[in-house]
């Protein structure tokens, strides 16, 4: 018979149609003994079916109608940035992004003179802050804002007369398949293009492992016990291949 | 005409379209940003933001992705930019909320109180488990949809909805309203 955590996970997943027959067999099966879980699942019902409210709220004025149509000072803002991005000559901003991080992308400005409105990307530098990496930890995501000041102390970034955050050069991470992580048995194996750069130390059996990509570099993987209960962090250093242990 | 061929419109150029478009997904834009942030003023500038991204990439859309998954997941990065470098306080009350009138007053104020307290809880999770419960309880997205936008695995989906919704019930019950 599977145990209350299998039927836990069991019973969440037959909320959202995902269990295959046998999974529900055994589900059923389960249920049949366990008062406790019998509990949980009615609980549990209880909150999904109240999650679901969650989506009856309203936008009570249209932000696209502001935007686009109906505001004209974002087309004067545009204007003013369009002014102010035109003191940086492309070839200072490449330098820079080469001096810094080696990536520059062109900041857009898209004018159409037919139209009544206009718009501008604000081109923002991700380094340190990408959310492609799915920053979770403070730790990590405190040192995404330390390189953040430091961008912005050496003058990468500046601020705009309504406070926000424009980045003289873009970077964007539109590739977040960095790496090919997958568990195997008690370890974690990295490749990437087919080849395995790093494996991690096999670790005690029962555990599971999630993992998240901070940066090319990077890597954090957290050890869950069958309740999962977090046993144990480490962070992997793909430069120095190695890892170490951190704290919870 | 359907969103496929508006989109299409909109990349050629047409305004018409492209506000149009813009107007179709902003209320799920909406509803994303506004349980992520906690409040309605960071929600809507998270919205605009993620609409103005939304804009200004199109042309780097791929049909071979669902159009939601697609703006969602500008959307979730966004809104986890934000959040992170916002350190805001949670600063909603019932009044916030503008829920869809329902006949039912009572019902509607005890909705609210539930979903006001609910708003707290998922505002807390950690930021997957926050992500993926908006994508499944905002958007009915599937598992594989999630995973799509996410770039996660199908497993890792499945897990984090369990951890975000064993989690919501201990702190829920915890709570004591139910």
């Amino acid at each position: 018979m599977i145990s209350c955590h299998e039927a836990k996970q069991y019973i969440s997943q037959k909320l959202d149609g995902e269990l295959t027959e046998l999974e529900n067999k055994l589900l059923e099966e389960h249920l049949s003994l366990c008062t406790e879980c019998n509990a949980y699942e009615k609980n549990l019902l209880d909150l999904h079916n109240n999650l679901f409210k969650l989506k009856n709220i309203e936008l009570t004025e249209s932000i696209v109608d502001k935007l686009f149509i109906e505001n004209n000072e974002l087309k004067k803002k545009s204007e003013n940035k369009k002014r102010l991005m035109d003191k940086f000559k492309p070839w200072q901003g490449l330098v820079a992004a080469a001096i810094l991080i080696g990536i520059a992308i062109p900041t857009y400005n898209y004018v159409n003179k037919d139209q009544i409105y206009s718009l501008e990307q604000e081109a923002r530098n991700y380094a340190g802050e990408s959310s492609e990496y799915y920053l979770f930890d403070t730790e990590v995501a405190d040192s995404a804002d330390a390189e953040n000041q430091q961008a912005k102390d050496d003058g990468t970034k500046e601020n705009t007369s309504n406070g926000n955050e424009i980045g003289i050069m873009g970077i964007e991470a539109t590739n977040m398949n960095l790496y090919n992580i997958e568990q195997v048995e008690n370890q974690l194996i990295i490749s990437q293009e087919e080849s395995i750069i790093y494996k991690t130390t096999e670790w005690e059996q029962g555990l599971n492992a999630q993992w998240e990509i901070i940066n090319e570099n990077e890597i954090i993987y957290s050890l869950f016990d069958k309740d999962n209960n977090l046993v144990e962090k480490y962070k992997i250093n793909l430069l120095e291949k190695k890892e170490e242990k951190i704290n919870n | 005409m359907n969103q496929q061929d508006m989109i299409q419109l909109a990349k050629a150029g047409d305004k018409e379209a492209l506000l149009n478009l813009l107007k179709d997904v902003e209320i799920s834009i909406y509803k994303t940003a506004f349980y992520y942030m906690g409040n309605e003023h960071d929600a809507k500038d998270a919205t605009q933001e993620a609409l103005i991204k939304v804009y200004t990439k199109l042309d780097t859309y791929q049909e071979k992705a669902k159009f939601s998954t697609w703006v969602q997941r500008i959307t979730t990065n966004v809104c986890m930019d934000k959040f992170r470098s916002s350190k805001n306080e949670l600063s909603i009350d019932a009044t916030e909320l503008n829920i869809v009138e329902k006949s039912n007053i009572e019902k509607q104020i005890e909705d609210k109180i539930v979903i006001e307290e609910l708003v707290v809880l998922i505002k807390k999770l950690p930021e997957k488990l926050k992500t993926v419960m908006i994508l499944r309880y905002l958007h009915d997205f599937s598992y594989q949809e999630i995973a799509d936008t996410l770039d996660l695995p199908i497993n890792t989906v499945k897990s984090h909805i369990f951890r975000g919704r064993d989690q919501l019930l201990k702190e829920f019950q915890q709570g004591g309203v139910h």
